[in-house]
């Protein structure tokens, strides 16, 4: 019996490692191995043609004690990770219930709700500044309609940051279609059986809808804010981090320091701090979501 | 082998000779069926008449060398550009010869990657101060070494709408020379519609660009000290910044920015749209009126100023990698691309200004009286400093003008505020070098 | 019956509306690229903003084909799409399964891992990452762009595909164990056919990363001919300028396919829709 059983947990060991295996190489070589090497860098001073030069702790004690600048933009970037998030996966489940009913024509809908995420995104990003021109632009157009004065939007230290999640608003289309993806996955004999006990709409939707796709939900939320912890590109571009520094979000600044200063190690040690307070928040979000999940 | 051991002393130094010419007689032969040194060139010109001249002058080069040296280019949109090239340079894997930006050569002289050219500049009889404008030339020095050559820079101007000037009964032909001047020209210049918002601007100090820098270097303040440190706070720099604050909350700061709110780029520009009648560009700007805005009729003049003539450049430099396998033959290309003649091409082809100051001087273009303009500019044009230690400390001084201007700090306050940054970015430099 | 029917058609009609209503704004980027895309030079941002080109100059489509090798860029990026496609379905699939379904040692420390990844602000890893191409001598070369699609296709696609596969029910696999089937048969026979809507949905999100992903193409290949569609794109702007209209028809053409592609192949990703969740 003993003997068996080994086996067999050799077996069942054996095709877990098989099946993993071309991630774990992947793993290995293409992430773990550069991840670890920024790790090392974060501990030197590194110019990017010589070799790095090592000076212990000096990188972190500047980025705790000298860099108020850090500290600012990690401010912003919270604001827009949880500014953004969770609206973007509440209404992303709202428009994947509405698209996933079964009415004529849903499919150009689909299609439409979709189209943000596939147009290439300099062009977009230059249209969105058009349309949050504080004069001329089409949001302050339309709001002018129904009688209110639009702030300066991008011009204004206190709207850019919720202009750039109106912005981010506008291309769930990824996050509705994992959702439309996670819905068909409902067994349908749970909505016939609810039905037949009496159940309205809106029970079927926290009682079995919701439960059903918590994996789903918590894909599209943890990847949401991976996501927008990362969030460089809108404001590298369409403000350059301003104004008055607003929208300067912290992966904007380690791109500026590994690229445009060559402070490369410093870079890294800024990306580590980021992780060592990204990381705890999302094993809570894991603990949280543990008693809600299923399997 | 072995006989010309046993044959050393006498007959074998006529054996040594014989090898000798024999090898190059085989090398000459080598060098000729091609074995020829390889040259890699990145740049900019990806389209247009930029890329057409570039390709004719490489094309030419490599006519004129064949067998000996050849360059391949790479052309790479300019947006792309600096990443491409940084991480080609983290992984040892950078081109010989390519373009950089002129103000920051520092950075990368500092790190050892480039080629000191002052010998070889001396060697080919180029002297760099004869040849070269001085203001571009000083960005390209480091130390004692000359570790780039200026290939591409641009100033910025005085454009102004005539039919504007017209309008407000001022002669076109006799657009502002001084401050005062500017200033009593732009307030009769400015339009204002029934509720007392900007129709037209006469001078905004806070479009195109116009940007603080200039105005210290107009009043003839500097932000070097005589011992090279960086210094955004002296008396003569709060003063100035005062001042400028004070012409913009003048102008209403609230106006002028919902006025600048109506404009952006291209033809909705606010001068292309002849909204404002006086404003700083950049020489390049020439091309965009042109595709624009044909039928505007505007004027270009030196940036009037309080003390002293300035304006400012940036540039584009050709540097070498020091890391090199073919030095000498990245020399002579390097050397060719900012030779009179091949500058003077250059000149016809892309919309910015030449380095190559005798050049400039000898082209046909000099007859255009925008360029000459221009190039006269080029001769009192200043860079923004480089320092080694704070290599972004006129963002640091942007954003504190930025606070004064909004006025969320006064300027003495923001000003010395952006000191203490700067300087703390100094000793964090120092701390980790 | 009236009384339900009436009940039907105001959630119809809301459910239109609501959708209706958004979908203008959807679309006001799509028909602002397209109108630009056909402006003649002088009415680009022009203020106030025009809506219709008036004439339209198609011409610019032509002209925006030639500005660069469009079409020998439009294989290359077919190319390297449908490896992608090919690698990080195939391969993310198998890894998700192992760590949903299979039991090994060092499988829920690994799995976190894997998601800790994700979390490194991904500027800083360019340079190491280049490096060790460098040294593996890939550069200007395809194999940057495509191996790490056949090692696992990256953490997120495998994030994915196991938060789907949890959800499908232990006891299929059971009794396929008992019956002595090997594991591979059970993630062939089984898991994968219930597993279609996510599995298209990984391709769709590497087909569309892939088409316009210009920094990986930037960086490793330095011949213009291997070169990619959203490479293209980035060459119509310059430093002080912009080539706005022919930008803009260049970015139509890029995106069609995509966009004619989900519209064809939506129904592999809703799978007998008619008969699901949703609202019915």
């Amino acid at each position: 019996m003993g003997r068996k059983r080994s086996k067999y947990f050799r077996r069942k060991n054996l095709a877990g490692y098989l099946f993993a295996a071309p991630w774990l190489i992947g793993l290995s070589a293409f992430v773990l191995a550069p991840i670890l090497a920024t790790l090392f860098l974060s501990f030197t001073s590194y110019d990017m043609i010589n070799a790095p030069r090592w000076i212990g702790l000096t990188n972190y004690k500047i980025l705790f004690t000298l860099d108020p600048g850090f500290w600012k933009a990690l401010g912003n970037t919270f604001y827009y990770m949880f500014g953004s998030v969770f609206l973007k996966v509440f209404t992303g489940l709202i428009f994947a219930l509405l698209l996933s009913s079964a009415l004529k024509g849903m499919r150009i809908f689909r299609t439409i709700y979709f189209l943000p995420v596939v147009l290439p995104s300099i062009p977009v990003m230059f249209l969105w500044m058009m349309m949050f021109n504080p004069r001329s632009g089409l949001i302050n157009q339309l709001l002018g309609f129904i009688g209110i004065k639009g702030p300066l939007w991008l011009n204004s230290p206190q709207w850019s940051k919720p202009a750039m999640i109106l912005m981010s608003l506008w291309g769930i289309g990824g996050i509705i279609v994992i959702f439309l993806a996670g819905l068909q996955d409902v067994p349908e004999y749970l909505y016939e059986a609810a039905e037949l006990d009496g159940a309205n709409k809106l029970q079927m939707f926290w009682r079995i809808t919701v439960p059903m796709i918590m994996p789903v939900i918590f894909f599209n939320t943890v990847t949401g804010l991976i996501a927008a912890s990362q969030v460089f590109a809108e404001s590298y571009i369409m403000t350059a981090g301003g104004p008055l520094e607003s929208t300067t979000f912290v992966n904007l600044k380690i791109y500026l320091l590994a690229f445009k200063d060559v402070r490369m190690g410093y870079a890294s040690a800024m990306s580590w701090v980021m992780f060592m307070i990204l990381v705890p928040m999302t094993v809570l979000l894991f603990r949280i979501s543990r008693r809600w999940m299923d399997y | 082998m072995h006989h010309w051991h046993r044959t050393y002393s006498g007959e074998g130094l006529k054996v040594k000779k014989s090898l000798l010419i024999l090898f190059l007689i085989t090398l000459m032969v080598a060098v000729s069926f091609g074995a020829a040194a390889k040259v890699k060139f990145w740049h900019m010109y990806l389209s247009g008449p930029s890329k057409e001249i570039m390709d004719e002058i490489i094309a030419e080069f490599n006519e004129t060398n064949k067998g000996a040296i050849e360059v391949e280019d790479l052309a790479i949109s300019f947006w792309d550009y600096w990443d491409k090239i940084r991480v080609s340079m983290a992984a040892k894997q950078e081109p010989d010869v390519f373009l950089h930006d002129l103000g920051n050569v520092g950075m990368r002289a500092s790190t050892g990657i480039l080629l000191d050219l002052k010998p070889y500049l001396l060697a080919a009889g180029f002297d760099p101060e004869e040849v070269f404008f001085e203001g571009p030339l000083k960005m390209c020095s480091y130390e004692d070494g000359i570790y780039a050559l200026p290939l591409e820079t641009d100033v910025r101007l005085l454009f102004y709408n005539k039919d504007l000037f017209r309008q407000a009964g001022l002669d076109p032909e006799k657009p502002p020379t001084t401050w005062e001047e500017l200033l009593y020209y732009a307030e009769k210049l400015n339009v204002l519609d029934k509720n007392g918002d900007y129709e037209v601007v006469g001078f905004n100090p806070l479009y195109g660009q116009s940007y603080f820098w200039m105005y210290v270097w107009g009043k003839g303040e500097d932000f070097i000290t005589e011992d090279g440190d960086i210094v955004v706070n002296s008396p003569g720099i709060i003063q100035a910044l005062e001042e400028w604050v004070a012409l913009i909350n003048e102008l209403g700061l609230e106006k002028l920015l919902s006025f600048g709110a109506n404009f952006g780029w291209g033809a909705a520009d606010a001068f292309i749209a002849g909204k404002v009648a006086m404003g700083i560009q950049v020489g390049n700007f020439i091309a965009d009126l042109a595709m624009y805005a044909p039928d505007l009729d505007y004027g270009i003049v030196q940036i009037p100023y309080p003390v002293q003539n300035a304006t400012w450049s940036n540039g584009f430099s050709l540097e070498l990698s020091s890391r090199s396998k073919n030095i000498f033959a990245a020399v002579e290309f390097a050397l060719y691309l900012l030779s009179d003649e091949v500058q003077l091409k250059l000149a016809e082809g892309i919309s910015s200004l030449i380095g190559n100051r005798r050049a400039a001087y000898q082209s046909d273009l000099i007859e255009d009286p925008q360029w000459k303009m221009q190039i006269e500019a080029l001769e009192f044009t200043k860079f923004r400093p480089f320092i080694l230690e704070a290599p972004l400390w006129y963002e640091t001084l942007q954003v504190a003008t930025e606070e004064a201007i909004y006025g969320t700090k006064t300027p003495d306050r923001a000003l010395n505020d952006a000191q203490k940054l700067i300087e703390a970015e100094i000793q964090k430099y120092k701390m980790t070098h | 019956m009236k009384g339900i029917n009436r009940a039907k058609s105001i959630r119809n009609f809301t459910i239109y509306g609501v959708l209706g209503f958004f979908s203008v704004v959807y679309l006001i980027p799509l028909f602002w690229m397209v109108s630009t895309s056909l402006k003649p030079d002088a009415q680009i941002m022009s203020i106030p903003m025009r809506w219709f080109p008036d004439p339209p100059q198609w011409s610019n489509y032509a002209k925006a084909v030639d500005s660069f090798p469009f079409f020998r860029y439009f294989f290359n990026t077919l190319f390297l799409t449908s490896m992608n496609v090919l690698g990080n379905t195939l391969t993310a699939s198998l890894v998700a399964y192992s760590f949903s379904k299979l039991q090994w040692k060092g499988r829920n420390l690994i799995f976190y891992i894997t998601i800790a990844t994700m979390f490194i602000p991904g500027q800083v890893l360019i340079i190491p990452v280049y490096i060790l191409f460098t040294q593996l001598g890939w550069v200007n070369t395809y194999l940057p762009l495509i191996v790490p699609a056949f090692c696992g296709g990256g953490a997120f696609n495998i994030f994915l595909l196991r938060q789907f596969f949890i959800s499908i029910p232990d006891e299929l696999m059971e009794s396929a164990r008992i019956d002595g089937a090997s594991e591979f048969k059970i993630f062939r026979k089984i898991i994968l056919p219930l597993s279609t809507p996510a599995l298209f949905t990984v391709a769709l999100f590497t087909i569309v990363f892939t088409w316009n992903d210009f920094f990986g193409p930037l960086i490793y290949l330095h011949d213009p001919s291997m070169w990619t569609l959203a490479i293209g794109l980035r060459g119509f702007q310059q430093q002080y300028s912009t080539n706005w209209n022919l930008l803009m028809a260049a970015s139509t053409l890029t995106a069609l396919p995509l966009i004619i592609l989900y519209f064809v192949a939506q129904d592999k990703m809703m799978r007998g829709f008619t008969l699901r969740a949703g609202i019915r």
